[in-house]
């Protein structure tokens, strides 16, 4: 297989491997060593499982659902590694730096959703096949984290 | 449409799950009402900030390494530059800690044969022992041992000019 679709795989790695490295970093607390390995082999588990890699939809989310199982089975130390946010001017990168912040506060069963609604523009019903939950668990776990994302910025910038 | 309503129609609004008539009645408070004007436009920067978080520079190699993973499926994977960096400290600083601990264990067990069941230095005593003043009785034969070498030495000189003076 993996002869086959060398390209299709090399297309699938550039347009995804971004956001997912994003996924997990956030998730693993910033630690860009683990983040790193586990990207890898989230794909690399992903690619060998998907019978069929040119349904693109299909394979996102089969990636998604391996990247998110193994940040859960992790225990995540926050190492707050220096981040390289691209395409983002200095003053904009102070205010992403108080929601990344923000962030590292919540539960991992709330990050998770908001970002796949926000990053992957994942629908609920998507979200929920990930989180192996109902869509309306999925719509409330997602407000929920928006609502305690918008209170600990708030408590943040009340704090400096 | 009031702030309250704002608040719970926030959300399908950002996702454009309104119907045309809420649509219309929440776009018209929101030009008449600052707060809540104020309050969606936070929201939805939240909401493009999240987008934007996703915005990280990938390692460049991480495209390469799983392209090897998926082709050398038993063999791990060359460890990257970016990924060793860390385990090299470690490794490095326990290295250092025993190298550490070897050589201060050393210099302890060193100094250790060097001192008595006190733990006072015996090189010290001993020291302070050879510089110790001798007693009257000590010094007096000192001195007699002395005048005796003196004299001994005396008298040979004497011998030595009568014997220079002869062979002139």
């Amino acid at each position: 297989m993996y002869n086959q679709n060398e390209d299709t795989i090399k297309s699938l790695i550039a347009q995804y491997q971004q956001r997912i490295y994003a996924l997990v970093l956030y998730l693993v607390g910033q630690d860009q060593d683990r983040a790193y390995d586990i990207c890898a082999s989230s794909f690399t588990e992903a690619i060998r499982e998907s019978s069929s890699l040119g349904q693109k939809e299909v394979f996102l989310l089969r990636l998604i659902g391996v990247t998110v199982e193994k940040c859960r089975n992790i225990k995540t130390i926050p190492t707050f590694d220096v981040i390289e946010l691209l395409e983002i001017s200095g003053a904009e990168k102070g205010q992403l730096l108080i929601v990344l912040k923000a962030l590292q506060t919540l539960d991992f069963e709330l990050k998770v959703p908001l970002f796949l609604r926000y990053q992957f523009n994942l629908s609920y019903g998507d979200i929920a096949t990930v989180m192996l939950v109902s869509e309306s668990d999925a719509r409330i776990k997602t407000a929920q984290a928006r609502a305690q994302l918008d209170k600990e910025i708030e408590r943040i910038l009340s704090n400096t | 449409m009031n702030c309250d309503d704002i608040k719970q129609s926030l959300q399908p609004f950002l996702e454009d799950l309104l119907a045309e008539e809420e649509y219309k009645a929440f776009c018209a408070h929101i030009d008449t009402c600052g707060k809540c004007s104020e309050y969606v436009r936070s929201i939805g920067a939240l909401s493009n900030q999240l987008w934007k978080l996703g915005k990280v520079r990938v390692p460049e190699d991480l495209g390469s390494t799983i392209m090897y993973k998926l082709a050398h499926p038993e063999e791990k994977a060359p460890p990257s530059k970016f990924v060793i960096s860390k385990k090299h400290i470690v490794i490095g600083s326990i290295l250092i800690l025993l190298a550490a601990g070897i050589f201060f264990g050393v210099s302890y067990f060193r100094n250790k044969q060097y001192e008595d069941e006190e733990g006072a230095p015996i090189i010290k005593t001993e020291v302070i022992r050879t510089f110790e003043p001798p007693n009257d009785s000590e010094a007096q034969s000192l001195l007699n041992q002395l005048e005796t070498i003196a004299e001994k030495l005396g008298a040979s000189g004497k011998d030595n000019t009568t014997e220079g003076e002869t062979g002139k």
